[in-house]
């Protein structure tokens, strides 16, 4: 092991086996002296981005769950009689009442698992123009935004346009929008970790991260996070990666001021089926400052494919509808309205632009066998993995 | 066993008993029923009656019932005395509330003992009739029982009331069952239970001398080495004279230290000594430290044992190697506080892997763990002076003075004052106080050493943006951090001294008086320092000799009375038991 004393006074420690992946990574890229440093992060929070606006909703938002399902019984059939029952002891009598209010040939089937069996109720979607992300596909277009951090203008981020105007995904001034933040906080603890190691930092004479090039690797691990007494992930655990392809993405990144951003590259990590099982982001950029308290924060823009995501809404049946008001057939044809990317025979495409926040606490990470496993020879994409 | 209100009613009798004996013992206790010594210049030991802690309770109870026997209750707290609480032990009794809770953990046991899951194991015998007193099965019973909670036989006398209780209580409660397990509740709360009772005889190599008698000798010896009663075959050994000889002593010594069961009683010795009872009551503020959690709190402690047992027991290493080793056992929490990389199992509930620190690093040895720096901490912020002072305390048995009364502690509490960033400057200017400074002159240029370990044992190099600065001396050895520290303390004639000290209280539950004194800074220093300092080896010197064992005269006037009761007792059930 060796122990490397950075100039900020933090100390961090290798073992063995992270030193000898790190020097792989060297080896592999070589444009990084001796003195480069790594860095191991554990992903504590990702979730769908989201800087709201006062006035990106011109109609308002979608309504509540009171109002909405009232309209879903109304569409339904029932009677006023029958609705005002089912309203006693709100929400609790209506969770088994909203599944089967889909229609095929005439007879109830499940709305969630066939959102096209009832009408496109046309949701009100996010007008705004500001939002996290990239320009993902290099044009600027009436729909894209304008990044609040960055100003980076013709970010892609049509998922934000798809749910925007539901109130639980909302969130402005750097907090978390409500689901996406409780959908995460609810996996993470039996899902193995996410972590982030980026190595070839190097430093200037006053303990600054120069500017340069660096890796960034995107693992998943063999552990969760542990949480600590505050409830939030604990920092400096040590993880190992799993050696499965499918979770490690590897790609090239341009350090600016303290804050890297990547290369295009093909993003691919497992997680949860409670949220969404596989998340696949083409043309993926990612963007993450490394805070002096050890921590980091940044963002990932994509396109991904937009079915897991309204999967995701729909898991939850009923009980997202009335608990976070969100209307998800609605979810269903505004995301493959929205989508923008990837058509498929039909031309419906398939994959929808989208931003995420990561935020992360530092992290040892390593990697076990690592002379047996793809690490260092460049991103595992999908279509490699699949064959 | 239900407790019907005649069974109630009969173990209200018992109890009032039990109280009234507790409450005698008590007073025994307090008011210097222990042999002590006339003077302190005798040749012969102490004996003393030590209260049970709550492990060897425990323990007792495990070893004699099994695991599936459960234990509810509290235990009352104990009494550190000399720097342990095992001599604390021989100071404490019983109060009416923590009889109380013995009452609900005695009621408890005995009614998982003659349940019906139980019964045919832990009873053993079967009664004639499970509605009626049967004499023979009460008796086989209860003198097995009893023999291990007593660490004796039962004496005659004693063994015909415990039967004659259990017969009474079937006939009211019409259970055999319900009758015995009444008789064993109130053996379980009895004072010969709950109290490590040791009995004198004449010591017959040595005229007018006197010593252990075998079973006190037995006890000695496994509490000692086990923190348990004595087991069967130690009771045999006393029962038949072997402890009374040396190769019959040291034969039992022999497997005692050789069974898996020497780390529990080398676990309780380090655990009283470090003070882990201090554990009990840690509380740090987790706003500033959310790494703190009640499994670190766990952990931590664990951290040192098992870097103890495999230093002193696995490896046979170096006591004073314990300062400086670079070897200990981590968890995942551990290491994210140490903030180091190690690999863990996967899919292991509370992992544990040993781990190197690299020699280039000041983490080295128990001082650098968070059960020491942790431990001797304040909630929020580290304390320079009281890890020096336990330090000196409770590594080096040195004694440090309180502080006075009327210190103003402003200035060393407030850690936001831009001119005295680190705990170093702080120090420095409250030393400033004449009244304060003696004392400190002694503590902080050792706990200031430690300062690179925040309050919950995270590694630091900076505190408010300064460097730390971790120097310092002790007993005229410098040093530049907590490595240097550790090597000091390795160094020190007063740790040797110390541990030798402690180990022999901790086994005979007194300070050690005049002549004892001698023999354990004379020969069992010298042999500890000459067998290379191997802690097995302590402990094996400390059990086979016969100073451990000496006793002094018993004394004379009405406590004469039961003391020779009870040896007249027992010499008899020994032919009952024949």
């Amino acid at each position: 092991m060796a122990l490397i004393f950075d100039r900020a006074g933090v100390n961090h420690r290798f073992c063995a086996l992270a030193i000898g992946a790190a020097g792989l990574a060297l080896t592999t890229f070589g444009a990084h002296s001796a003195r480069a440093e790594t860095r191991g992060y554990a992903v504590s929070w990702f979730y769908m981005a989201a800087e709201s606006q006062p006035d990106d909703c011109p109609e308002g938002t979608n309504p509540l769950s009171d109002v909405m399902v009232k309209q879903f019984l109304v569409d339904m059939g029932k009677t006023p009689a029958e609705i005002t029952e089912l309203f006693k002891d709100y929400p609790n009598n209506l969770y088994g009442a909203l599944y089967m209010r889909g229609k095929r040939d005439g007879k109830p089937v499940n709305v969630y698992s066939n959102p096209t069996s009832v009408p496109d109720p046309n949701i009100k979607t996010a007008k705004g123009h500001v939002a996290f992300g990239f320009n993902l596909d290099s044009k600027e277009g009436p729909n894209d935004f304008v990044d609040p951090q960055t100003n980076e203008r013709g970010v892609d981020d049509m998922l934000y346009r798809a749910v925007g105007c539901f109130i639980t995904q909302r969130a402005s001034g750097g907090t978390r929008a409500t689901w996406p933040a409780i959908e995460w906080d609810m996996t993470r603890d039996q899902m193995p970790a996410w972590v982030i190691e980026i190595s070839g930092i190097e430093r200037d004479a006053n303990g600054k991260v120069k500017d340069g090039d660096v890796k960034v690797g995107f693992y998943r691990a063999t552990s969760p996070v542990t949480r600590n007494a505050a409830g939030d992930p604990q920092a400096d655990m040590s993880f190992a990666v799993d050696t499965n392809p499918r979770t490690q993405n590897l790609v090239h990144a341009t350090m600016r001021n303290g804050t890297l951003t990547t290369d295009p590259f093909e993003f691919y990590l497992l997680q949860d089926p409670f949220g969404v099982a596989e998340y696949h982001f083409k043309q993926a950029k990612v963007r993450l400052t490394l805070n002096d308290d050890g921590s980091a924060k940044g963002v990932l823009g994509g396109y991904e494919p937009w079915l897991p995501i309204y999967h995701s809404f729909a898991l939850g049946g009923s009980t997202n509808e009335l608990n976070l008001s969100v209307n998800t057939p609605g979810i269903y044809y505004a995301l493959k309205k929205l989508a923008d990317a990837y058509p498929d025979a039909s031309g419906q495409n398939q994959f929808i632009s989208a931003s995420y926040m990561i935020e992360a606490v530092p992290a040892f990470v390593s990697h076990p066998n690592a002379d047996k496993t793809s690490m260092n020879v460049g991103p595992v994409r999908l279509a490699q993995v699949r064959q | 066993m239900k407790m019907s209100g005649k069974g109630r009613g009969m173990t209200g009798k018992g109890m009032m008993r039990r109280l009234a004996l507790c409450g005698a013992v008590a007073a025994l206790c307090l008011t210097g029923f222990t042999g002590q010594s006339k003077a302190d210049g005798d040749a012969a030991g102490q004996v003393a009656m030590r209260r049970l802690t709550q492990d060897q309770y425990k323990q007792i109870i495990n070893d004699i019932f099994g695991p599936t026997v459960t234990l509810g209750g509290r235990f009352e707290p104990d009494l550190r005395d000399s720097g342990l609480l095992a001599v604390g032990a021989a100071q404490v009794s019983v109060t009416a509330a923590g009889l109380e809770q013995y009452d609900l953990m005695a009621r408890s046991i005995a009614t998982q003992v003659v349940d019906e899951k139980h019964r045919p194991l832990l009873v053993g015998c079967k009664p004639a009739s499970e509605t009626a007193p049967d004499d023979a099965c009460s008796k086989a019973f209860l003198s097995k029982v009893g023999k291990l909670l007593y660490r004796r036989p039962l004496t005659q006398h004693e063994l015909d009331a415990e039967v004659a209780a259990a017969n009474a209580a079937t006939v009211k409660t019409g259970s055999f069952y319900n009758g015995l397990g009444l008789s064993l509740a109130g053996m379980l709360e009895a004072p010969e239970f709950l109290f490590r009772q040791e009995a004198v005889e004449p010591d017959p190599d040595h005229a007018g001398a006197y010593r252990l008698d075998a079973y006190s000798k037995a006890s000695r010896l496994s509490f000692f080495l086990w923190n348990a009663a004595p087991d069967p075959e130690l009771l045999a050994a006393a029962q038949n004279g072997d402890l009374n000889s040396s190769s019959g002593l040291k034969k039992q010594v022999d497997r005692l230290m050789a069974s898996p069961r020497l780390e529990a009683g080398v676990r309780a010795f380090f655990g009283d000594m470090l003070a882990f009872d201090g554990f009990s009551t840690l509380a740090k503020d987790t706003t500033l430290y959310p790494k703190f959690t009640s499994q670190v709190l766990r952990d931590a402690q664990e951290q040192t044992m098992r870097t103890i047992v495999d230093h002193l027991l696995v490896q046979k290493a170096d006591y004073r190697d314990l300062f400086t080793t670079n070897k200990t056992f981590l968890t995942p929490l551990l290491a994210s506080i140490y903030k180091v990389q190690a690999s863990f199992p996967e899919g292991v509930q509370d992992p544990w892997v040993a781990f190197e620190y690299p020699a280039d690093v000041p983490q080295a040895g128990i001082l650098t763990e968070a059960s020491f720096v942790g431990l001797h901490s304040h909630p929020g912020r580290s304390s320079a002076t009281i890890r020096g002072k336990a330090l000196r305390t409770v590594l080096l048995c040195q004694k440090v003075p309180d502080p006075p009364g009327n210190v103003n502690f402003n200035l060393v509490q407030d850690t936001n004052n831009p001119n005295y960033k680190t705990a170093r400057q702080r120090l420095e200017a409250h030393r400033t106080q004449p009244s304060c400074a003696g004392c400190h002159k002694i503590m902080d240029p050792v706990g200031l050493a430690m300062e690179n370990f925040d309050t919950i044992g995270g590694f630091r190099t900076t505190e408010n943006g300064a460097p730390i600065d971790a120097s310092g001396e002790l007993d005229g050895a410098k040093f530049s951090d907590v490595a240097g520290l550790g090597k000091a303390v390795h160094d020190n004639p007063a740790a040797t001294a110390c541990i030798v000290n402690r180990v022999y209280e901790f086994g005979a539950g007194h300070a050690p008086n005049k002549s004892e004194t001698e023999w354990v800074r004379g020969t069992l220093a010298k042999d500890f320092a000459s067998g290379g300092y191997k802690f097995t080896d302590l402990l094996k010197d400390v059990a086979t000799s016969d100073v451990f064992y000496r006793a002094s005269a018993p004394q004379t006037g009405a406590l004469d009375t039961p003391k020779a009761k009870l040896a007249s007792d027992v010499t008899g059930n020994q032919e009952v038991q024949k």
